[in-house]
């Protein structure tokens, strides 16, 4: 199938230099694996949410509140606690003395980007709360329906570690996250660097862009009519219809294999193409080709299966899985080698 | 060894072996049952063979399949044209003298199979000298000392455009053969005794088929291997055409002898069955002119005649009991024989149609099934083409067309159509690349997209990783982004895998 590529390519080499921009100047302050900053942005120019789970002090806040930083407009934070009830995230109608009726009081989730720290010490029925936030994009409080700001980024983050005074997260609401990614412990040099950061800040003088203590408020880098447009064109990026067989292929697989009691929804697959779509852009090209799709599957798909009790004591992992799964699907372009 | 190399020993030894053991009249029977026996016998190694050469080559095509038709499809087309000869030559009518002595004796039988065996036996030898030298070439260039990825990569590369070429010349000189070969019947039978420089002319015209006869005219291959960038060693091909002389021409000879030696039939089993071969020869004319009047004064004495003369008594005549049962078995074969060459002829027509491991019942099934989608997607069109109209508003009728032409354009696109020779020449040079760095010790996977490959190319010789990546970037880029590689691009996606393999 031929196409004219000519206008999408002056869409994504803006793309790919914005992603650059953005992996340096939130590298400044994360000192983290660059992979894990490009897919933070694949899941913003997606539209879709990112979970971060991860132990402790790797970094999971820091990397949410440079993102939103980059990304600018309004910010809020919401630290999860067993106590945290759906109000205090929606928002609520308290009576005005002054003029003597109720008003609606709107919650932090009206915010461009919203970082839920540590979501899963947050009671089920509060979690829930955002359910419909990351799917729909607007929330139902006191019988009004009240739309989301566009664009609208929630990153959650969790560790897996801890249990006690936690609720894990349902199946449900794990398959609202577009992707789950995990920091892991930084390098030698990066946690050197880390180190030397609040030095190196008083001596350059940095400012709030380098400094991830002060609150991500204000225009932003990137902006937010920026990333809007970026997320439109990102829709635009061609897909042949082998890789969408293939993307198929990948998710049909996860639904008959006996290891998992659950395999991916359609919505994973979807997430799976636009992810793709979404890794192109990134790396400056208006196709996807096999390695986006790879690359993307294991943080799409982790937080979509769920496998059976016995093989999760025999010490199954999700992205061990899934880089079985990837090996045994021949990737589609080779047809006539023979 | 590859299957056909070990039938141009085989094959020659067993001609050899019969016409020393039985060479006299007295053991005609074993003789002739070894001739009739060969085609079937040739039939059979020659599938032995491919399917070790498939085995070695890893190749899911069926190559055996496709030579035993155009095997079946030339022997049809042989009896075909040698019964209108035979009517041509009795001034348009069916000579009913010439078939019956001819039936009767067994002559054309075993003339008819002689050619077949001969051909076979030739086209055997031929086909193993030519890919034996190309495989030993194809070990040195492509599989660095491994037959298995040299035989992948010969059987992809060379050998398909070998194939292509001798396919052709094999059926032109086949048919020159054949020519000549059923006229010099037609000839003997209807003007005995047969000649001695025609027999000269068979013979000739059945070594132009022989190896050895290759050197001298084989242009076309050195065109295609000098394209391949193959150089064949011509001290091995000459010691290999040599040695195919010293077999083939006197198995030719005897196997002329053999065609030629008159026969004794007596009055046994054997008997029986050639009659019942004759009869079956018999039976096509019949059904296509009238029965032909009883012979008045034969112009020659018939073979049986000659017999009663030998014998001092009456033409041998078959059970009749035993006549039954062979009819009715000539019967049932020749119906279950028509419906498999039938079969096997309009398979690869439907083969296509169908998917991977379905039977045909699956695909008669299949059909309801198949017309409700049709009528769906027709449905589903026209109501699109409708909206895409409607949307076009009322005067502009252009627009509509448009939206009518791009939609069937669409629907045209979303058919996977077979890959072009072009494109199948795209995907194979990257296979080329990849059977290289196999080669070199870098395994290659499905799995493994083409980048991902070309990077693990570089991390094992960096020093080809740039211009792998640079083939890979182009290959994705032709493969995926829905819009060709330009000539230009091209010219550089080739010249990028010419330079990796020179690392």
């Amino acid at each position: 199938m031929s196409r004219d590529s000519e206008g999408l390519a002056d869409t994504t080499a803006p793309i790919a230099q914005w992603a650059r921009d953005a992996a340096a100047r939130i590298g400044r302050s994360f000192r983290g694996r660059a992979e894990v900053v490009e897919l933070a942005l694949v899941a913003l120019l997606c539209r879709g949410h990112l979970l971060v789970e991860d132990r402790p002090g790797v970094g999971k806040t820091i990397l949410a509140r440079s993102l939103s930083r980059f990304i600018g407009g309004v910010f809020h934070q919401i630290q999860c606690t067993p106590d945290l009830l759906p109000a205090d995230i929606l928002g609520v109608s308290i009576f005005d003395q002054a003029s003597g009726s109720f008003r609606f009081r709107q919650g932090p989730i009206m915010a461009n980007c919203l970082l839920v720290d540590e979501i899963n010490r947050a009671t089920p029925r509060t979690q829930s709360a955002l359910l419909e936030a990351m799917a729909e994009g607007q929330v139902s409080v006191e019988s009004k329906t009240l739309r989301l700001p566009d664009p609208f980024f929630l990153i959650a983050t969790q560790s897996p570690l801890e249990s006690e005074g936690t609720f894990p997260l349902p199946e449900v609401q794990k398959d609202r996250f577009f992707l789950s990614l995990t920091i892991g412990y930084p390098s030698r040099e990066n946690e050197l660097a880390i180190m030397r950061a609040p030095f190196d800040r008083e001596t350059s003088g940095g400012g709030s862009e380098t400094d991830p203590t002060e609150p991500p408020h204000g225009p932003g880098l990137a902006g937010i009519e920026t990333i809007a447009a970026m997320q439109e064109a990102v829709t635009r990026i061609h897909v042949a219809d082998s890789l969408r067989d293939y993307i198929v292929e990948i998710v049909s697989r996860t639904r008959g294999e006996p290891r998992l009691a659950m395999g991916v929804s359609p919505r994973g697959s979807l997430a799976l193409y636009k992810g793709s779509q979404a890794l192109a852009a990134l790396r400056g090209r208006d196709y996807v080709v096999p390695e986006d799709i790879k690359e993307i599957a294991g943080p799409v798909l982790s937080n979509r299966l769920l496998f059976k009790p016995e093989h999760v004591a025999r010490g199954v992992t999700a992205p061990a899985f899934v880089d079985e799964l990837l090996s045994t699907v021949t990737v589609p372009g080779y047809e006539g080698s023979k | 060894m590859p299957g056909e190399a070990l039938l141009s020993v085989v094959l020659p030894a067993l001609f050899l072996v019969t016409g020393v053991l039985f060479p006299t009249e007295l053991a005609f029977p074993l003789r002739v049952i070894v001739q009739i026996s060969l085609p079937p016998m040739l039939l059979a190694a020659g599938g032995i063979g491919y399917a070790v050469d498939r085995r070695i080559a890893r190749r899911r095509g069926s190559r055996f399949a496709a030579t035993l038709r155009e095997a079946l499809l030339l022997l049809a087309a042989s009896i075909l044209l040698g019964w209108l000869l035979l009517v041509v030559s009795n001034g348009g009518h069916v000579p009913p003298m010439s078939l019956a002595r001819a039936a009767s004796t067994l002559d054309f039988w075993v003339w008819l199979l002689l050619i077949a065996t001969q051909w076979l036996f030739s086209a055997a030898i031929y086909r193993a000298l030519d890919r034996r030298a190309l495989f030993r070439e194809s070990v040195e260039r492509w599989g660095h000392g491994d037959p298995a990825a040299a035989y992948r990569s010969f059987a992809d590369e060379a050998g398909e455009a070998l194939a292509a070429v001798r396919r052709i010349r094999r059926i032109v000189r086949f048919f020159a053969v054949w020519s000549i070969a059923m006229l010099i019947l037609v000839e003997w039978i209807l003007r005995r005794p047969f000649p001695v420089w025609e027999e000269v002319l068979l013979g000739a015209a059945l070594l132009v088929e022989l190896a050895v006869m290759k050197p001298l005219g084989a242009w076309e291959e050195e065109q295609t291997l000098m394209g391949e960038g193959i150089r064949m060693n011509e001290r091995e091909r000459l010691v290999g055409n040599a040695s195919a002389l010293l077999l083939a021409v006197p198995c030719l000879a005897l196997a002329v002898l053999l065609g030629l030696a008159p026969a004794l039939l007596p009055d046994s089993l054997i008997a029986a069955f050639f009659h019942w071969l004759a009869s079956l020869f018999n039976h096509p004319v019949r059904a296509v002119g009238p029965p032909p009047p009883p012979p008045a004064a034969p112009a020659f004495p018939t073979r049986p005649e000659i017999l009663q003369k030998l014998a001092g008594g009456p033409p041998p005549a078959p059970s009749l009991l035993l006549q039954e049962i062979l009819r009715f078995i000539g019967r049932a074969l020749l119906v279950l024989l028509g419906l498999a060459t039938l079969w096997f002829l309009i398979h690869p027509l439907i083969r296509g149609r169908r998917g991977a491991g379905r039977t045909p019942f699956d695909l008669i099934a299949s059909i309801p099934r198949r017309l409700r989608l049709l009528l769906s997607a027709l449905l589903e069109w026209m109501r699109s083409l409708g909206a895409a109209v409607r949307a076009s508003g009322d005067v502009e009728g252009v627009k509509g067309l448009r939206a009518m032409i791009a939609r069937v354009g669409r629907a045209r696109g979303r058919r996977a159509p077979a890959p072009s020779a072009s494109a199948r020449r795209f995907v194979r040079s990257f296979f080329r690349l990849v059977r290289w760095a196999e080669g070199k010790g870098v395994p290659f996977s499905g799995s493994f997209g083409p980048l991902e490959y070309a990077r693990l190319i570089g991390a094992h010789i960096p020093e080809a990783g740039p211009a792998a990546e640079g083939v890979a970037l182009l290959f994705e880029r032709n493969q995926y982004s829905g819009v060709p590689l330009s000539g230009q691009a091209l010219s550089a996606y080739y010249e990028g895998i010419r330079t990796v393999m020179k690392k």
